[in-house]
């Protein structure tokens, strides 16, 4: 009894296994949803191979440009990262590819200066040059950009 | 000799009478290039994409020299070294890395050229000499520089440029609008030290980048690629810095002569449209969107496929 008990449960880890292992040949072109912000620039970084988005609600948009990057209560931003790779296409381009990391970060309306809440959604910062910043310092590293030149 | 063979005889020398003579117009802005980066244009390019065309023998016989002639225009219509040095920089480096590519994807010289001219073919070394050429172009000026330069078209952007609504239209009828400001991205690309690009598209685009639609795009499906310099931060990223340009690519069969898609390409923080006759692209653009990206549907900014 034990035996057929114990040839179940291999029988059943393979068959879990073999789903795991479907699952990983999907590949899919995905693309990211921004909800509705806009972008305020980006950013790469040849050595962690990662290029970045921050993107911000308009009243982000508005402070970034208008107010030399003091933050304004209402704002919200999402600083995404992907992974970089060869393009296939073109020799001498990378193109943006693996999604890595998902920032969403705040403005609450609590004080005049504005307190930022910030929230990893969804994988892991990396370090910047190796570093890795405290709370306060990657939110000045993600905040401190001004807005890409776009007529 | 059988009358089959008297007849096709006749036909060969009758084709020989509507031969179409390549003439050779005059050299007016050729290429500055080392010596060694020459001799590989001149035995490998020139004679589709210059002025100073040397045919084999055969090349002249009908019907071999129809094909020839033909290819000899759309070559210098395309990129002509006796007319380079008239291009902007812009213009030499883009056409620069389109050498590179083309060459690297075995697309140039045409596989039927260089099978009955062998010597055009490039060996690897050749092929080095090529790259190293077209990437030590882009040698970038000092980062401090081009910074000073970004600070000062950002300031003139901001309190002056700004909310400007520009009237913009390309020589083949397409609009600039911003509406892109609003679109998803889709990707995201650097070209070598050069520039980096942010690439937006419609809702018609990115439902056709998700559900692999490439062959044919859907109509209505715009992509929008903004280009900017790099500029290395304080972090050693690089930021974008002056603007250098937006690209347009719009899925409208109308744009019959370049696959279904019309290209717009306007410069510079005035939005100034690139291309003089309506068929500009199909004399540019086209080129290297065919040869090298078909399996995309012509585009080369399409997000690879991950698994997520």
């Amino acid at each position: 009894m034990k035996k057929t008990l114990l040839l179940v449960l291999v029988a059943l880890v393979n068959l879990m296994s073999c789903k795991t292992g479907k699952e990983k040949q999907i590949y899919k072109r995905i693309i990211f949803d921004s909800t509705g912000m806009k972008v305020i620039t980006h950013s790469f970084n040849k050595k962690l191979k990662t290029m970045s988005v921050l993107y911000g609600n308009a009243q982000a948009y508005n402070s970034a440009l208008l107010t030399e990057g003091k933050r304004q209560p209402g704002s919200a931003y999402a600083f995404v990262t992907w992974e970089f790779q060869e393009n296939p296409y073109w020799h001498g381009s990378q193109l943006s590819g693996k999604l890595l990391c998902v920032e969403k970060l705040s403005v609450s309306k609590s004080t005049e200066e504005g307190t930022v809440d910030y929230v990893v959604r969804f994988g892991k910062p990396k370090p910047v040059n190796g570093m890795v910043l405290s709370k306060s310092s990657r939110i000045n590293y993600i905040l401190d950009r001004r807005p890409s030149i776009q007529p | 000799m059988s009358i089959f063979s008297v007849f096709a005889l006749f036909v060969f020398l009758g084709a020989q009478l509507t031969g179409t003579k390549i003439e050779n117009p005059p050299v007016t802005a050729k290429i500055d290039a080392p010596i060694d980066v020459l001799s590989v244009l001149k035995k490998s390019c020139f004679n589709c994409h210059s002025n100073e065309t040397e045919l084999s023998w055969f090349d002249h016989l009908a019907p071999i020299s129809w094909r020839v002639s033909a290819d000899v225009k759309r070559g210098r219509e395309v990129m002509n070294f006796s007319e380079w040095e008239n291009l902007s920089e812009a213009e030499k480096k883009g056409k620069l890395w389109g050498i590179l590519n083309m060459i690297k994807a075995g697309k140039m010289p045409l596989p039927l050229y260089a099978r009955f001219h062998p010597s055009a073919r490039l060996d690897i070394s050749e092929i080095e000499t090529i790259t190293d050429y077209v990437r030590s172009y882009d040698i970038n000026q000092p980062n401090l520089s081009k910074k000073i330069a970004a600070d000062s078209e950002y300031d003139y952007w901001r309190n002056e440029a700004i909310g400007t609504k520009f009237d913009r239209t390309s020589p083949n009828g397409i609009h600039y609008s911003d509406e892109f400001k609003h679109w998803k991205v889709i990707s995201m690309a650097n070209l070598y030290d050069n520039s980096m690009r942010v690439i937006f598209g419609n809702d018609i685009a990115v439902k056709a980048i998700e559900r692999e639609e490439f062959h044919p795009w859907p109509e209505g499906a715009r992509v929008v690629k903004a280009v900017w310099e790099q500029i290395e931060d304080k972090y050693g990223e690089f930021r974008p810095g002056k603007f250098i340009n937006v690209q347009l690519m719009v899925k409208d069969n109308k744009y019959s002569n370049t696959e279904g898609w019309g290209f717009a390409k306007f410069s510079g923080v005035d939005l100034v449209p690139t291309g003089k006759l309506a068929n500009f692209a199909s004399k540019s653009c086209i080129s290297c969107h065919r040869q090298l990206a078909e399996e995309t549907g012509f585009l080369f900014n399409v997000p690879p496929k991950i698994n997520p």
